[in-house]
């Protein structure tokens, strides 16, 4: 398993080196002077060309490389230009709230999913298992927003259970933040729901025509046992891989959901920066989200082995 | 009679493992027989004894690691890809697995008429022609030309590659396994058929099997492979009547036969991995 | 007298002189069409039967009815009487207490009918937790045990494995050591030793007579293997179109044939030291076997399994034919 995960963990370098290249190459490669979009319109001759010496863009490509990498390592990325705060500390604010929501809808998405998918398999022939089936199918037809605003409508303001938007965070209490994120959490997780119990289906159909399935039947385990040890515990291997893309979607956040519950999240954050060309923090966040989404399916890759060990190198029994 | 194939010192190695962590495996070592003209040599052996890969070390489908073939007087060991080529011509295999070795997109005269495809002979009516005596030597009706093998049993699939093989007028036919997945049944039909093809067109035959009895059957020498290596050789009488190595007799006495009383015991052959 | 009644409420029968399996007329239907028909066949307590035929013969089928794994789309009928207890029409719930605990089931290809990624002591564990309340010390032992009794040796490393880390012989043994794990009556064993090398095959064919003798099971064998059969069975049903044509005692069988296909089959099989040139085939009124049980079940001719002698019964054709 260890030489597994160092293998894992050394085909990670070349993959980090990716976004590193493409986002050191995204502004020298923009039309016009960097240093001038960086200023923006306004900027002087004088500041332009003060801000091309002091980042160094008359350097030959190779320095101005290293030098992006080692600022990269020491974490100096720069000031967000319209926020006026390091970049360094901008996303982290922005992320913990995406994350937690999406973190939360993952666990809601698996949870629900997994089950409804394995009914719509394992009990294809009966009501519950079609209507299973059934609710996968609209689940993954319907958009993101439209869960969003029923949910809102139906909890929110039909209900009052929760308020219609706005974040609160932990400092302000434990009980009004969660509920600030509940509904944000749903209206990504039963999207995702569909989309995982579809997976599911289909992977558990597959295992179930195993031929040791029947042979354990013939040993007279009991179909609830067999369902969970025997099929299951191989059906997780394509669950697994359907929750890495998840989370990396998860991860940049979705704009839409933020925008609806006005929750300061990265999607939204994103969205901004982008409009305002707010270039320093654009080159963050995607380097942060490049580099989370890489650790997220080394983490797979490593639970894969843990799940099916026949994924390493296997040894023989003399 | 003269030798059509004279094999002598063949060895193959493989190397196998990760990147990193070569180990070397001796498949085949120093294995030497010839093949009369016109007769048919049966190599016996368990899996692993190497079998396998004289048959893909005589038809060329892998390279020896040293050791000479000899066919028909000439040095076949080190060929260029034209000689390779023109190989093919004297020497065809067929395979043990009839649901996998045939094309499943192409018709069956597709398949048999391939070989004169690739090797550029006879205009296309000319193979239509032959395509259709082939049939008839290897027993199957005409209407099987335009369909396609998914509809044909293992048998008859077997005999659809004996046909292929016989396209291109070999001398040397090499058959690994070539009945071992058969019904018994459709094995009796089809080494009948392998027989009569032997006595119409004069072909050798170097044949492959795990099966001692079968291989007793058609061959007119044997040699009994085990790991690699060629522990006995002589002719189907002698190696039957008068078993010399202690391998030979243990695979001998493993077969059970059918006059042999329902409680009798046979030797115990002990494990070996 | 009432007969006693097993820790899983069936119950059991003591005399002792009916035989253990006793098939009658068993079908196994799709539709209109017929896979097996008209199979009846009588196996003693201890004693071992084969089940003989080639592909399509319905061999393999007939004993998945037995033991309750058909297909879903396949129907049964008939009667199969396990220990005098019926096991034709009865539901999933009740056959599975027989399942493992009363019959054992080997079957042919142990890589892919074993768990890829359980290892092989949790695999026979789930046999045993099924049916027994032990606990998991008392578990681990009884496979130590159940490893050792089929001949592999360093039970503690192989029970930590997975099959893929076996050699075939090995994890056919494993394949028997989970077949006989819950001590069952009767093994059904389907082709144990054909993806097998001969010398294999022989230490598989003498570990099953060995756990029968230990164990007193009785062994419903499935093969195509004449030699198999003439070295352990004691009696064959010989199969053909789905149906049986001949059934007999071994020995009776091999050397006084009384059915066509009988007596091509084993004409057809090489033996050592045979003098033939050429091996008769089977002619077939079908030209291809599978093909007699394509044919709707009123187009097939209609037959009938005469009793010849003592034990010896042989499927004729019953005076015309119907069409």
């Amino acid at each position: 398993m260890l030489s597994y995960a160092f293998q894992r963990v050394l085909a990670l370098l070349p993959t980090v080196a990716v976004p590193l290249i493409l986002v050191f190459l995204l502004l020298r490669l923009a039309p016009g002077d960097p240093a001038a979009i960086l200023l923006g319109d306004q900027a002087t001759p004088e500041q332009v060309a003060g801000l091309r010496t002091e980042l160094g863009l008359d350097q030959p490509l190779i320095a101005q490389f290293l030098k992006f990498l080692g600022d990269v390592l020491t974490l100096h990325l720069g000031n967000s230009l319209f926020l006026h705060r390091p970049v360094v500390e901008v996303i982290p604010q922005y992320a913990a709230v995406t994350l937690e929501i999406g973190v939360l809808s993952l666990i809601i998405a698996l949870v629900l999913g997994v089950t409804l998918g394995s009914s719509a398999s394992l009990r294809r022939n009966t009501r519950r298992g079609r209507a299973a089936t059934a609710l996968g199918i609209v689940g993954i037809s319907v958009p993101q927003f439209l869960f969003a605003l029923v949910l809102i409508l139906v909890f929110a303001v039909g209900a009052h259970w929760f308020n219609v938007g706005g974040y609160v965070p932990w400092s302000a209490g434990a009980w009004p933040h969660i509920r600030s994120i509940i509904l944000p959490a749903f209206a990504l997780g039963l999207g995702e729901t569909a989309f995982v119990s579809r997976i599911t289906r289909g992977a558990v159909l597959d295992v179930m025509q195993e031929p040791f399935v029947t042979t354990a039947k013939s040993l007279g385990i009991p179909l609830h046992r067999i369902n969970r040890v025997h099929i299951l515990r191989l059906s997780s291997l394509q669950i697994l891989t359907v929750a890495g893309l998840l989370s990396a979607s998860l991860i940049s956040g979705s704009a839409v959901v933020e925008s609806i519950f006005g929750l300061p999240g990265m999607g939204r954050l994103l969205l901004d920066a982008v409009q305002r060309r707010d270039y320093q923090l654009v080159q963050g966040i995607v380097l942060f989200t490049g580099l989370v989404i890489i650790v997220v399916n080394l983490l797979v890759d490593l639970l894969y082995a843990v799940v099916d060990p026949r994924v390493q190198l296997a040894r023989k029994i003399k | 009679m003269s030798n059509i194939l004279e094999v002598s010192n063949l060895t193959k190695t493989f190397r196998t493992g990760p990147s990193f962590r070569k180990r070397t495996v001796q498949a085949v070592k120093g294995v030497s027989f010839n093949i009369e003209q016109g007769k048919t040599y049966g190599l016996v052996g368990e899996s692993g004894s190497g079998k396998s890969t004289v048959a893909r070390l005589v038809s060329r489908l892998t390279e020896p690691t040293s050791g000479t073939i000899t066919f028909n007087g000439r040095d076949v060991s080190t060929m260029t890809a034209a000689q390779k080529f023109a190989y093919r011509r004297d020497v065809q295999i067929i395979f043990q697995d009839p649901y996998s070795a045939l094309n499943p997109r192409m018709t069956v005269e597709q398949l048999i008429t391939e070989p004169w495809v690739i090797h550029r002979m006879h205009t296309p009516k000319e193979r239509r022609e032959r395509a259709l005596k082939l049939m008839d030597q290897v027993g199957l009706p005409q209407s099987a030309l335009e369909r396609k093998p998914v509809s044909f049993s293992g048998g008859q699939r077997q005999r659809i590659m004996i046909a292929r093989a016989l396209a291109l007028e070999p001398k040397l036919i090499v058959g690994d396994e070539p009945v071992s997945a058969l019904d018994v049944s459709v094995q009796a039909q089809v080494l009948n058929l392998l027989r009569d093809l032997q006595d119409e067109m004069g072909l050798s035959y170097l044949f492959i099997s795990h099966d001692l009895s079968v291989v007793e059957f058609l061959s007119d020498r044997i040699g009994v492979m085990y790991l690699g290596d060629l522990v006995e050789e002589g002719t189907k009488e002698s190696i039957y009547r008068n078993p010399q190595q202690e391998y030979t007799k243990r695979l001998i006495s493993a077969i059970p036969t059918i006059d042999v009383p329902a409680n009798h015991r046979m030797p115990r052959i002990a494990a070996q991995k | 007298m009432t007969a006693p009644v097993n820790q899983r409420g069936l119950e059991e029968n003591v005399t002792g002189t009916e035989p253990l399996l006793s098939v009658r007329n068993l079908s196994v239907t799709a539709g209109p069409y017929d896979a097996v028909r008209d199979v009846t066949f009588q196996l003693p307590r201890t004693a071992s039967l084969a089940l003989v035929g080639e592909s399509g013969s319905g061999k393999s089928l007939t004993a998945s009815s037995i033991a309750g794994l058909l297909a879903p789309q396949l129907r049964a009928s008939g009667s199969i009487q396990f220990d005098a207890i019926e096991l034709v029409g009865q539901p999933w719930e009740k056959r599975r207490q027989l399942a493992g605990s009363r019959i054992g089931f080997i079957f042919q290809e142990p890589m892919s009918s074993l768990h890829p990624v359980l290892t092989v002591g949790q695999q026979i564990g789930e046999g045993l937790r099924a049916h027994f309340d032990y606990s998991k010390a008392e578990r681990q032992e009884r496979i130590r045990d159940l490893l050792s009794l089929v001949g592999l040796s360093k039970g503690r490393q192989i029970a930590d494995s997975r099959i893929g880390e076996l050699s075939g012989g090995m994890r056919q043994r494993v394949m028997i050591a989970m077949a006989i794990s819950c001590s069952p009556d009767l093994l059904i064993a389907d082709e144990p030793t054909t993806a097998l090398d001969v010398t294999l095959q022989k230490q598989v064919i003498e570990l099953l007579q060995s756990l029968r003798e230990k164990m007193g099971l009785s062994l419903l064998l499935i093969t195509h293997d004449l030699g198999v059969v003439a070295e352990v069975c004691d009696s064959a049903a010989v199969m053909y179109g789905g149906e049986v044509v001949e059934t007999a005692n071994t020995a009776e069988l091999l050397h006084s044939p009384r059915h066509d296909y009988t007596k091509a089959l084993l004409a057809a099989i090489p033996q050592l030291g045979d003098k033939r040139d050429r091996l008769p085939t089977i002619a077939t009124t079908a030209p291809w076997l599978s093909d007699a049980r394509l044919v709707p079940r009123d187009q097939r001719p209609q037959t009938t399994l005469v009793q010849e002698s003592d034990s010896h019964w042989v499927r004729r054709d019953i005076g015309t034919e119907t069409r």
